[in-house]
């Protein structure tokens, strides 16, 4: 992809983040400066914003709140996607242009949830209207292809590394396999009545896992998923993750650790050996007298597994390294709560 | 469902629900009639699409069945989406393509190969857009299945435990440049190019010996900054790109000046009020400048040594904590008018609060803990008699007093800020100290102190103290004074002799007069000073900025 000078897209190590206060932010990971600031809502008063209809057509509505529930690269790198209240607007990464490429409107409510095919050629969502859709990215069609509706709000959607099955979980506790090709499904309930924040899956596709608002985190073993084999799914293990609820987990690229955050303030991150404590990393104040400094919303690891960027409410997204727990980087600039963060980071050799 | 009514209603292709699989057929065919026969009449269509939708908005219905042999196509309330749930039975083979029916051939022609009949997935298209030939969606069945398809995710490149990128850089720029203003950083504009408006402006920043030329900095705002922030966020950036020296890390010890394209501050104007925002301004070029930039040195506290007498005491000035006893009482001797080393009698120090007690004259004036004592004769004690062996001495010690409150003028200079200094006329007296401009001033443009006289009562003087002594005859004092409960400064500059007269004459004064201005202000001293040593410069993070 050509990416023009200066641009995001030409870094081959982007960090964005995103939350209550309007604004995608792309940092220089390394340094901790903020290299471009993307305003989400179209700001009619602002004196700089240019005039006339945005391209892809059609007017830009965004009423009731701009913030981005979730941020997502897309694999080839030249776009990212924010996901907010009834839209999901790609910006594109390789220009400055500042306003969105493509707007995705129609849709009711909050969408939770974005993720891409690995070769660019679809991206899925999934949202409080209850439905996980799917939407054609090679054609300029602005609507979804494929809706698969369950019966409460979702709140995460994960792809198999076999890009064929969907994992859909919601808040009424349950998680749905939905295979793509054969339209089957089926549901686990680990936790009844206990909404399920985030489910992931490991690289390798050796385990699943899913926390919910109990703070608990479930993990699965995978198998079969190839070809004509439907994915099996074995409980593994149980952990008591946190005391509080737990917003997100996130298994390392090399599969080796799995990362949860939670409303306690903490990230944890476990061995998938044994999913015994490996590191805590905290925000707490050492001041027992002060409150909760705020809430562990979203985490993703380096390329290499040794560092984990953290997104937390206290406005701040950090750096950190896994192995001793002591932040690298903070990246400050948010002037409300950081909800998500996309990172995408490249591998050496 | 009357499948004529449907497709009478359907020409636009809105909605079909519940069809069995041989009624979708026959509907798709019909409507192909009906667009041949009507062509593209615009308008009409459009007319007759509103109204249509409308009335199947209101209807729609959502449902999802996954058995059975019906084929279903669904839509939400916003007819934005729609589902099709593939039926592997249906077997196109059974469906004619009509001539009306325009390129299906090549869509249709490969199910026959297939194994399974493929689904012919594209149903009635909705669009938003103003379109209303048939689109044949992309996505056929076969496209769908390969879409869809399980990759095999175990043939994989082996992560093989190399370093990433962000690994390389975090080990080359080791530290984070732990920046003391992060806060400002929200101010930068240089991210929001486009989208909000901004500022930009090229700022001099401080001069120091190695720059020989100055070279601005060019910062981007947002244009709703304050002043402060802008000071802030400019010394953020300067603390960003590792410039040097180090910038004080409290923003209100700098101010922002405007100046000229060359880097020339203009001392016309005062600085840029703080609180003001900086759209308010039209200047693109400002110098940042260290407030109260005169002599810079903490002004020292002068040290003096207090030596009480029969009927008087004495200020004797020392350099440092560290100056023995010995040294100070030849000075204090000294002072005497006609004392000979060696010859006439005998004196030695006492702690004024430790009567009798002779002070160790190898001892530092640290190690004492006080700053006053008593010059007593040998073989006598304090408050006797003077012998009339030495009746010079005491009043000698009496005429530094009294002189002390004598009225004496001194021609020195005044330090205002930037280094700009007024000639003055300091007129000093026991009951009170008076500064006057001299109005002979070399013809200056830059003139823009409008040096009003002041009056200070000796009664609101805190502090007299030498800031700077470069030569005989360059040095500085400073006057510290209350006014309106706060305390105030000024700088004067003159030879070195002088100086250290009127420093000496105005401590005098203050002695005598023990004022509570002054002990307040040392008080006050006192509690900075051990505030600031236990000041933790670890900064906690603030949650909820502005």
């Amino acid at each position: 992809m050509n990416a023009a000078q200066g641009t995001v897209g030409s870094d081959p190590v982007i960090l964005a983040t995103a939350g209550y206060d309007h604004t995608v932010r792309f940092w220089q990971a390394h340094s901790g400066i903020c290299t471009r600031t993307v305003q989400h809502q179209d700001s009619v008063s602002s004196p700089a914003a240019p005039p006339g209809p945005l391209p892809g057509g059609g007017p830009l509505l965004s009423p009731g709140g701009a913030q981005v529930n979730a941020l997502e690269i897309t694999p080839d790198r030249s776009m990212i996607a924010a996901a907010g209240y009834q839209h999901i607007r790609m910006y594109d990464l390789n220009s400055n242009n500042p306003n969105p490429v493509i707007n995705y409107d129609g849709v009711s409510k909050n969408i939770t949830s974005v993720g891409f095919h690995e070769d660019g050629r679809w991206m899925y969502t999934g949202g409080e209207d209850c439905m996980a859709r799917i939407w054609d990215l090679r054609s300029r069609n602005l609507q979804c292809q494929r809706i698969f509706q369950v019966n409460a709000p979702i709140n995460c959607v994960c792809l198999h590394p076999n890009q064929a099955e969907l994992i859909v979980g919601d808040q009424s506790g349950a998680i749905h396999i939905w295979d793509l090709k054969t339209d089957h499904n089926e549901q686990l309930i680990p936790e009844p009545e206990v909404s399920v924040n985030s489910v992931h899956i490991d690289p390798d596709a050796s385990y699943m896992a899913a926390v919910n608002s109990s703070g608990n985190c479930y993990v699965w073993n995978l198998t079969g998923g190839i070809g004509e084999e439907v994915t099996q799914l074995i409980p593994k293990t149980k952990i008591p993750a946190h005391n509080r609820y737990a917003l997100q987990c996130k298994f390392s690229p090399d599969s080796t650790l799995l990362a949860t955050c939670s409303a306690d303030q903490t990230c944890k991150i476990w061995r998938t050996s044994n999913f015994s404590l490996m590191t805590e990393l905290s925000i707490k104040s050492n001041n027992p007298g002060e409150t909760s400094r705020g809430w562990m919303w979203d985490c993703a690891f380096s390329g290499d597994s040794q560092y984990i960027v953290t997104a937390s409410s206290d406005n701040l997204a950090r750096l950190w390294c896994v192995e001793t727990g002591e932040i690298k980087r903070e990246y400050s600039g948010h002037q409300k709560a950081v909800v998500c963060l996309a990172f995408n980071d490249s591998v050496l050799g | 469902m009357d499948l004529s009514k449907q497709c009478n209603l359907n020409w636009s292709r809105i909605k079909i629900v519940h069809c069995t699989k041989l009624d979708k057929i026959l509907c798709i065919q019909n409507m192909n009639h009906l667009d041949s026969v009507f062509g593209f009449d615009f308008l009409f269509c459009l007319f007759v699409w509103v109204s249509l939708s409308a009335v199947f908005v209101v209807l729609g219905t959502v449902s999802m069945e996954q058995d059975g042999e019906k084929s279903h196509v669904t839509s939400d309330d916003t007819g934005m989406c729609e589902m099709v749930l593939i039926d592997h039975d249906v077997d196109l083979e059974k469906f004619n393509p009509s001539s009306t029916y325009g390129d299906s051939g090549s869509e249709t022609q490969g199910s026959n190969g297939e194994t399974q009949g493929y689904v012919y997935s594209q149903s009635v298209d909705i669009t938003s857009s103003w379109d209303f030939g048939i689109r044949r969606r992309s996505n056929t069945a076969e496209e769908l299945s390969s879409l869809f398809e399980k990759k095999n995710f175990r043939v994989k490149s082996p992560c093989s435990g190399k370093q990433s990128i962000l690994s390389v850089r975090l080990e080359q720029c080791p530290l984070q440049l732990n920046n003391p203003f992060n806060e400002y950083s929200k101010f930068d504009g240089k991210g929001h190019v486009g989208t909000t408006a901004t500022k930009k402006i090229d700022v001099y920043l401080p001069l120091h010996a190695s720059q020989d030329k100055l070279q601005p900095m060019t910062v981007v705002t947002i244009a709703n900054a304050k002043v402060h922030d802008l000071i802030g966020l400019i010394c953020w950036q300067y603390t960003s790109e590792g410039r040097e020296p180090k910038l004080n890390d409290n923003v209100n010890a700098y101010c922002l000046h405007i100046a000229e394209d060359d880097g020339e501050v203009d001392t016309d104007f005062p600085p840029l009020d703080s609180n003001e925002p900086i759209h308010k301004f039209g200047f693109s070029t400002l110098a940042l400048v260290e407030k109260y930039s005169s002599p810079g040195l903490a002004a020292k506290q002068s040290l003096f040594v207090r030596i009480n007498a029969a009927h008087g005491f004495s200020l004797i000035q020392v350099d440092s904590m560290k100056v023995t006893m010995k040294d100070i009482l030849q000075k204090a001797l000294k002072r005497r008018k006609g004392s000979q080393r060696g010859s006439g009698p005998q004196y030695r120090l006492e702690k004024q609060s430790e009567p009798n007690v002779p002070v160790d004259l190898d001892c530092t004036l640290e190690s004492q803990s006080t700053l006053e004592f008593c010059l007593v004769r040998e073989n006598s004690s304090r408050g006797e008699e003077i012998s009339e062996e030495d009746p010079q001495i005491d009043i000698a010690t009496v005429q530094d007093m009294l002189s002390s409150h004598h009225y004496k003028s001194f021609k020195v200079s005044m330090i205002h800020r930037l280094r700009f200094t007024t000639d003055v006329q300091l007129g000093i007296s026991g009951d009170k100290v008076e500064i006057d401009p001299v109005t002979n001033q070399k013809a200056s443009t830059k003139f823009w102190i409008k040096q009003k006289p002041i009056s200070i009562d000796s009664e609101l003087l805190c502090a007299c103290d030498l800031a700077e002594e470069k030569s005989p005859s360059h040095a500085i004092f400073k006057l510290t004074y209350l006014s309106n409960h706060d305390y105030k400064h000024l700088y004067f500059e003159s030879d070195a002799a002088t100086v250290n007269e009127i420093v000496l004459k105005v401590n005098y004064i203050l002695e005598s007069r023990a004022s509570t201005a002054r002990a307040d202000y040392f008080a006050q001293k006192q509690r900075k000073l051990s505030r600031r040593t236990s000041f933790s410069f670890q900064k906690e993070k603030k949650s909820g900025q502005q």
